[in-house]
């Protein structure tokens, strides 16, 4: 199990790397609406940014609660996705989720969320008063 | 480097207890952009601060998973550097961390974060909404 979450850290890690690199000339202000890859059984998105869109079909974002932790996407498709999970470190990440934090979760094939990932970090967008 | 001595001057005031009668730094507001210092394998900065510079190379935050935390900074000038743990502890202390948070991380030549400091108090600012084009 540590192994796999080793590799699954550098995989994360790699991914931040290259999308901070891919984006360096671009300015470090990024737009990361819903993302879902059927093809990785992932979604992901940055809440502030997915909530400041004038697109008013996409969402993204988790629960926490006595049942254990839920995270969902829509995308702009309304192409949903969704995943749950009862694993203490896995629902430890949820609880650090922000309202502009960047959310990236995996799923198997029965919904139970393999891994949550949450980025709190200076690039992502804050979430914008007055759109409702 | 100003914030980074301020804080570390602060620290150091409160743990002799010369803080507790003093509002000298009651609304003071500061902020700080990414800071690399290699010698010290440590690299700090203001989130929100770093949100709302015209800088837009800079960038600093951190990722949690299940059972790891990541950091990372890259400063003006485009020099990135990162950590990984698996430190409980420390990552108790990523989880701490606010879209205003101040952040300071050190790490080995292994890559691995030795030290991570997360502050959240008045004096950060906010990430300014609209910023993103």
């Amino acid at each position: 199990m540590k192994r796999f979450r080793f590799e699954r850290a550098m995989i994360a890690a790699a991914a931040v790397g290259l999308l901070a690199s891919t984006t360096a000339l671009a300015g470090m202000l990024l737009e990361l609406p819903v993302v879902i890859d059927d093809a990785a059984l992932s979604a992901s998105g940055s809440l502030g940014n997915v909530h400041n869109s004038s697109d008013r079909t996409q969402y993204i974002g988790c629960t926490l609660g006595s049942f254990g932790g839920h995270c969902y996407a829509r995308n702009t498709a309304g192409v949903t996705r969704s995943c749950v999970t009862d694993d203490p470190d896995v629902m430890n990440t949820i609880a650090s989720l922000n309202g502009d934090s960047h959310l990236i979760f995996y799923w198997n094939q029965s919904g139970t969320c393999t891994a949550v990932y949450v980025s709190i970090e200076s690039f992502s967008a804050p979430k914008e008063p007055g759109l409702i | 480097m100003k914030r980074f001595r301020f804080r570390r001057a602060a620290i150091a005031a409160a743990s002799v207890g010369l803080l507790a009668s003093t509002l000298a730094f009651a609304g003071q507001l500061s902020g700080q952009h990414v800071v690399i210092f290699d010698p010290n394998h440590l690299a700090n900065g203001d989130l929100g601060y770093v949100h709302n510079s015209s800088d837009r190379v800079e960038y600093i935050g951190c990722q949690l998973g299940g059972g790891f935390g990541y950091c990372y900074a890259m400063n003006s000038a485009g020099i990135n550097r990162t950590c990984i743990t698996f430190d409980p502890a420390k990552i108790s202390t990523m989880r701490s961390l606010k879209s205003d948070s101040y952040l300071l991380f050190y790490w080995d030549d292994s890559g691995t974060c030795t030290s991570v400091q997360v502050i959240n108090d008045s004096t950060s600012e906010p990430k300014k909404p609209g910023m993103i084009p």
